[in-house]
């Protein structure tokens, strides 16, 4: 049986230290927006071999005086260039005859995106509210959910637990993506939020399954004292918290490496959601659980 | 009696996979009455292009708003029908002035652009005779002169004896010279009746001696079977065809367009209850409207929109050239108001009153979002998908097997029914569109789905442990895993309802398909694998202790 109350301490360290590398990347980087949510465009192209250098098509590209452009690699022959400006039919097509130059393009196998400022604002309005109501609904609910279970810490304490847990997914999610973002060019894309938004339900629901645990051992009287009581619920949820996440892992991994460009940093958001979700309920929301009972009996005491 | 109930619900449950799966894969498994369905694939697995056009409506009062939107739709939607598109679709974004205009394996995107960001152009054209010339008539006279000459030779060399079948080929001016004159059977009044009058006199086999004239032309007419009961009878021509001297007609546009139009809107006659159209129009409108009605009384005007009728007249559901919308003008309209009455229901009307209203005011639109995917892209995304959640599943599976043993079988069979089951949702629910995001939803509810049964099977271990008898454990541990799993899935179902109510596009699809895979999976982790391990109970399996989790 792993003693996570007595460690606890180090993995708080560990965590602090995680939050605090995405936090200075927040600061010194900021979030790289997509043309989902910034406006734009895009051209996806695939290369019958592998594809031209990077450096050879921007310099090609640097030609046709497009302003600010990004070009990266995505999948194994394909490759994504994106402007801030809405491009017109003609410069497509001069950008097409460009990278077509440069290397032989499989045919039918592109797609263009082009989205105007308004669009992606109302697309930014519009995830901004779903954030917001999901994080609302999710505070609702776990308080509902615990409010059976206050013993012997009030129930919106396990609420709030659950939610730092929460809170840590989405920063170290964000971390990850800041540092893609800042080295890779990746940018924050629909897809990528749809990964955050799912994360949310996972994290909670790893966070309810230790927690159901908690409870069910209050009611049997397992364990000297609550310490214990939620180390013993943390060691019986780790066999599931680890199987549960495996095999969503394990297809979702097959997802990043065979499913394609169009999936992969969705897939690769969601593993790191996943991971984190699992990491964050035992060495996050439970062991904190024992701290808040601990202040509350000195308190008392 | 409970192992009867658990093997009568075993049974149901196989009839039902059977089905689903002749459903989702058909093949010579399949029966022949269930009903054949196709996946329905997103824009970006099939290729095509989706289109976000705003509408500005900023001159319009906030009352004409809506409709005017529903107009400028039905305008974009007549106009891509004439690119052949299969399953094309304009909506209305709710909430907004948007359209969303989906073209499914288009081609030539840019001239669909063109036509589609054309403002809507109403014409109304009334009825023009052309005045023939003595010139012309000369011309006309001397043409036919010579068709005659030639039909008088071709009839001497029909008469002569010579093969009729083979002249009607090389000579008919007639479609069915092809098939060597062949008309098929006819009755008197199905063609002229100068036509029918020597048709009918001739006996079978026999040729008319002489040209028969009609309008059409010459005609030489062999009849090839006698009259029958029915009053028919078969006959094969030559037709050479003349040129007509009569007036020429042909719609011609009038000074008025859509821009002299106010409004126009759907109303009922006070006197008769019926469904009318009010046309408004303004200043310059009305003194141009009272100059058309003024020389067209008795006369039809009609109205086009984008060089077609306005409306559907033929009743096959699109509108093309065979369609004609054309009222009569009762008489000259001063004033600029005027009412098109006449037998058409509440809903024509309306169609009629919103199309006048789209192409009366030229609402601009803006083309502000496009996405184009190419058609081999999207098939290759699927391919490769399909491919990565096949193995997924295997090793899920594999997994379940190592960790949990015979258990761990039962909900792989639970998981794999739980893939066809959902597959068949795919193709009956129509709402559901298979995308990326859908399919990346589907591929998330795999990994989920086995979650019930982990959290189910980790209780059973503890169970089996504490030395319960296999029913006890299996028992008591799906009763004690609910609570967890029920919570669980709450929160995913929670966030999916929510992001599928403020989303849009890939969220949507995404979360839509992820309810729908975490609902089932509930379903298959629970009901299924409960049923299949009750199944076992007090049989020879209970007794093989290693098939069993320790």
């Amino acid at each position: 049986m792993f003693d996570f109350i007595r460690y606890r301490k180090w993995f708080y360290l560990l965590s602090l230290a995680v939050v605090a590398v995405s936090l200075i990347g927040l600061f010194a980087w900021g979030l790289n927006w997509g043309i989902d949510f910034q406006g734009g465009s895009s051209i996806y192209v695939e290369y019958e071999a592998e594809p031209p250098a990077l450096s050879e098509l921007r310099t090609e590209l640097k030609r046709l005086d497009l302003g600010e452009v990004e070009v990266r690699t995505a999948g194994e022959r394909g490759v994504m260039i994106q402007l801030t400006e809405q491009l017109d039919d003609d410069l497509r097509n001069k950008i097409l005859d460009r990278l077509g130059q440069a290397g032989q393009l499989v045919e039918g196998s592109y797609e263009f995106e082009i989205i105007s400022a308004m669009v992606s604002r109302e697309l930014a309005d519009k995830t901004q509210q779903a954030v917001l109501v999901s994080i609302l609904v999710i505070l609702i609910y776990v308080s509902w959910a615990f409010i059976k279970i206050n013993r012997p810490v009030p129930s919106w304490q396990y609420g709030l637990t659950a939610l730092l847990a929460l809170i840590f997914d989405v920063i170290v999610m964000l971390g990850v993506f800041i540092f893609l973002g800042h080295f890779t060019g990746l940018e924050i894309n629909v897809p990528i939020i749809t990964a955050l938004l799912i994360v949310f339900g996972y994290s909670i629901n790893d966070s309810v399954v230790v927690f159901d645990r908690i409870r069910e051992n209050l009611l049997k009287g397992v364990g000297r004292d609550y310490p214990e009581t939620v180390n013993y619920a943390l060691n019986q949820s780790l066999g599931r918290a680890f199987k549960t996440s495996l095999t969503t892992i394990i297809v979702l991994l097959f997802l990043l490496f065979f499913g394609g460009s169009t999936l992969y940093f969705f897939a690769l958001a969601l593993i790191i959601g996943i991971i984190s979700g699992t990491y964050s309920s035992l060495f996050i929301a439970g062991p904190l659980l024992v701290d808040l009972y601990q202040w509350r009996l000195k308190d008392k005491g | 009696m409970n192992h009867r109930k658990n093997f009568l619900f075993l049974i149901i449950l196989l009839v039902a996979t059977y089905f689903a799966f002749a459903f989702v894969y058909p093949g010579p498994w399949t029966p022949s009455w269930l009903p054949e369905r196709d996946f329905r694939y997103g824009l970006d697995l099939q290729g095509g292009a989706s289109l976000i056009y705003q509408a500005d409506l900023s001159g319009l009062p906030e009352a004409e708003r809506a409709d005017s939107l529903e107009g400028v739709r039905d305008v974009i939607e007549r106009r891509i029908d004439f690119f052949g598109i299969a399953e094309p679709r304009v909506a209305i974004r709710e909430g907004t002035q948007q359209l969303l205009v989906e073209l499914p394996g288009i081609k030539d995107i840019n001239e669909a652009l063109e036509m589609i960001g054309e403002t809507p152009v109403l014409e109304f054209k009334e009825l023009i005779e052309v005045e023939v010339t003595e010139e012309d008539l000369e011309e006309i006279e001397a043409h036919n002169q010579a068709v005659r000459q030639q039909a008088e030779e071709v009839l001497a060399r029909v008469l002569a004896g010579e093969d009729f079948a083979q002249l009607a080929q090389e000579y008919s001016d007639c479609p069915s010279g092809a098939e060597g004159g062949e008309l098929g059977s006819f009755q008197f009044e199905d063609m002229v009746p100068e036509f029918s009058e020597a048709a009918f006199n001739l006996k079978e086999g026999e040729v008319t001696s002489e040209l028969v004239e009609t309008d059409f032309g010459y005609h030489i007419i062999k009849q090839t079977r006698g009259e029958d009961d029915e009053g028919t009878i078969e006959a094969s021509h030559i037709l050479f065809a003349t040129q007509q001297s009569t007036a020429d007609v042909f719609w011609q546009n009038t000074e008025l367009t859509g821009r002299h139009l106010a409004t126009a809107r759907r109303s009922l006659d006070a006197m008769t209850g019926q469904a009318i159209v009010e046309l408004e129009f303004n200043q310059e409108g009305s003194e141009l409207f009272e100059e058309v009605t003024a020389r067209n009384v008795g006369q039809p005007l009609a109205i086009f929109l984008d060089g077609f009728s306005i409306i559907d007249t033929t009743g096959d559901g699109k509108i093309d050239e065979s369609d004609l919308y054309a009222p009569i003008v009762q008489e000259k309209i001063t004033g600029g108001k005027a009412v098109i009455s006449g037998h058409m229901s509440v809903q024509e009307a309306s169609d009629i009153a919103s199309r006048l209203r789209s192409g009366a005011l030229p609402v601009p639109i803006e083309l502000v979002s496009q996405k184009t995917v190419g058609p081999t892209l999207g098939q290759e995304s699927l391919e490769q998908s399909l491919y990565a959640a096949a193995w997924g599943l295997m090793v899920v599976i594999l997994v379940m097997i190592l960790y949990y043993r015979f258990p761990g079988f039962l909900a792989s069979i639970a998981l794999i029914l739980f893939v066809i089951f959902l597959l068949a949702l795919f193709k009956i629910i129509p709402q559901i569109t298979l995308t990326m995001a859908g399919i990346g939803g589907a591929i998330l509810s795999i990994g989920m789905a086995v979650d019930a049964n982990v959290l189910i099977f980790e209780r059973m271990k503890e169970e089996l442990k504490e030395g319960r008898s296999l029913d006890r454990s299996v028992e008591n541990s799906f009763q004690r895993a609910w609570p967890s799993i029920r919570d669980g899935n709450v929160t995913t179902l929670g966030v999916a309802a929510i992001m599928w109510l403020f989303g849009t596009g890939f969220i949507r699809g995404f979360a839509m398909i992820l309810g729908l895979g975490v609902l089932l999976s509930l379903f298959s982790a629970i009901f299924v694998t409960h049923l299949l391990l009750r199944l076992c109970y007090g049989g020879k399996l209970e007794k093989l202790k290693w098939l069993w989790p320790v």
